[in-house]
């Protein structure tokens, strides 16, 4: 509840960025934007990422900046549901977990602690790289598929808090970030491959 | 003496030197009054943001984005009702809320309002309501007893099934009559308030 109020108050006033029901993790300078809807894996892959080095700036809100489409961190602890805990209990043993929520409205909710480096560049902003739409299911291969600019900007759209609100100002943002940013669609079931797909973005070689 | 909102929007340069403290009892306070946006561009139109410190500022920044889309909504609205109402030769007549916005006076700077209240002849109240419907208004006021209230209290029905309230009556000095009822108080009354109407220039459909 706590958690939900906090993002309230961001997605309802912080109107100096366009912001995003999105994950977003950084390597190497690159950021990495993970719209998505709820159930399509996006904080389970931001987890294991954040688990594997990729520095957390939020799995829940990206914030960009106007003036630039430089993103903004808000490092909190990610929230995992259900099957998603043991996941990456398994995927990271050493993963720190708070106490399980049994029985809310979600189901079984745990936080996985957000990584003590990614706090500490709390003010450490990023530039955007790629925009990935992740969907996990069941027994899939992991596929990477490029996405035409024109329908990574509608799905941004989508998954905007303050896009209509915004009116010109959103659009130009939005404009400038799917411009400056490749949008692909990711289908995972192996969080392993995912690791493999993500750091070759970023040109790390496995 | 302790700066309250009413003072500081009645002298607006009364916002110079306060104190963080103060400015989180100011902002609390106008949020929950729903005048944060009215205070943001009052001052903003002041000159007196560089007087605020930063924190505070970005809140009446954010309001003020959001009190400008709500202005922007409100115009694209009443451009909406405005086309419906313009195939029967009924002039658009605004009340209240909309009315200070579409006419761009002081009072409708930043002011939120959850509905539009228009004033139509009564005899024509049936053919109004069928053009907005078929304009794709509903009615949000199904209930008898609710519809009944409106339509026998309220007098005047209004879009989206919200009403007016209206003292029609009161219009005429010295004339006693059942307040709301009287056909030649109605007259006169829609009469004064068409001759005494800002006029709106800026509408694209009129």
């Amino acid at each position: 509840m706590l958690e939900w109020m906090m993002n309230w108050c961001v997605s309802n006033r912080a109107h100096s960025w366009l912001l995003l029901h999105a994950a977003v993790v950084e390597k190497n300078g690159c950021g990495i934007i993970l719209p998505a809807p709820p159930g399509s894996g996006k904080s389970t892959l931001c987890a294991a990422l954040v688990c594997r080095g990729w520095r957390l700036l939020s799995d829940e809100l990206t914030l960009v900046r106007h003036a630039d489409g430089i993103l903004a961190p808000l490092p909190r602890p990610v929230s995992l549901k259900n099957a998603s805990i043991d996941v990456i209990r398994a995927f990271a043993p050493d993963a720190v977990f708070g106490p399980l929520a049994y029985g809310t409205a979600k189901g079984t909710v745990g936080h996985l602690r957000a990584p003590k480096n990614s706090i500490q560049r709390a003010n450490e902003y990023a530039a955007p790289l790629a925009i990935v739409f992740p969907r996990w299911e069941a027994g899939a291969a992991t596929v990477l598929t490029p996405l035409p600019k024109a329908r990574s900007f509608m799905r941004v759209a989508d998954n905007a808090f303050n896009y209509m609100l915004l009116g010109e100002h959103g659009f130009q943002t939005l404009g400038k970030l799917t411009e400056n940013c490749d949008g692909y669609e990711f289908v995972y079931s192996r969080l392993d491959e995912a690791m493999l797909t993500f750091d070759a973005m970023v040109g790390e070689a496995a | 003496m302790m700066t309250s909102l009413l003072s500081v929007l009645r002298e607006p340069a009364a916002v110079r030197g306060l104190s963080p403290g103060v400015w989180d009892l100011l902002l609390r306070q106008a949020a929950s009054a729903d005048v944060l946006a009215t205070l943001g561009l009052l001052l903003q139109d002041g000159g007196l943001f560089d007087a605020v410190p930063a924190a505070p500022r970005a809140h009446l920044e954010w309001a003020c984005t959001a009190g400008v889309s709500h202005a922007r909504g409100a115009r694209h609205e009443v451009d909406m009702i405005a086309a419906a109402l313009q195939e029967l030769s009924v002039p658009l007549i605004l009340l209240k809320g909309g009315a200070y916005a579409m006419a761009g006076l002081d009072a409708g700077r930043g002011r939120l309002f959850s509905d539009i209240d228009i004033l139509v002849p009564k005899e024509r109240l049936h053919e109004v309501e069928a053009a907005l419907m078929l304009h794709g208004w509903a009615s949000t006021q199904h209930d008898e007893y609710d519809q009944r209230y409106y339509r026998e209290w309220m007098r005047l029905a209004g879009v989206d099934g919200r009403a007016v309230p209206a003292r029609p009556a009161a219009a005429i000095a010295g004339h006693r009559c059942a307040p709301g009822r009287c056909r030649q108080c109605l007259l006169v009354y829609w009469r004064q308030l068409v001759a005494h109407a800002t006029n709106i220039a800026v509408l694209p459909s009129l």
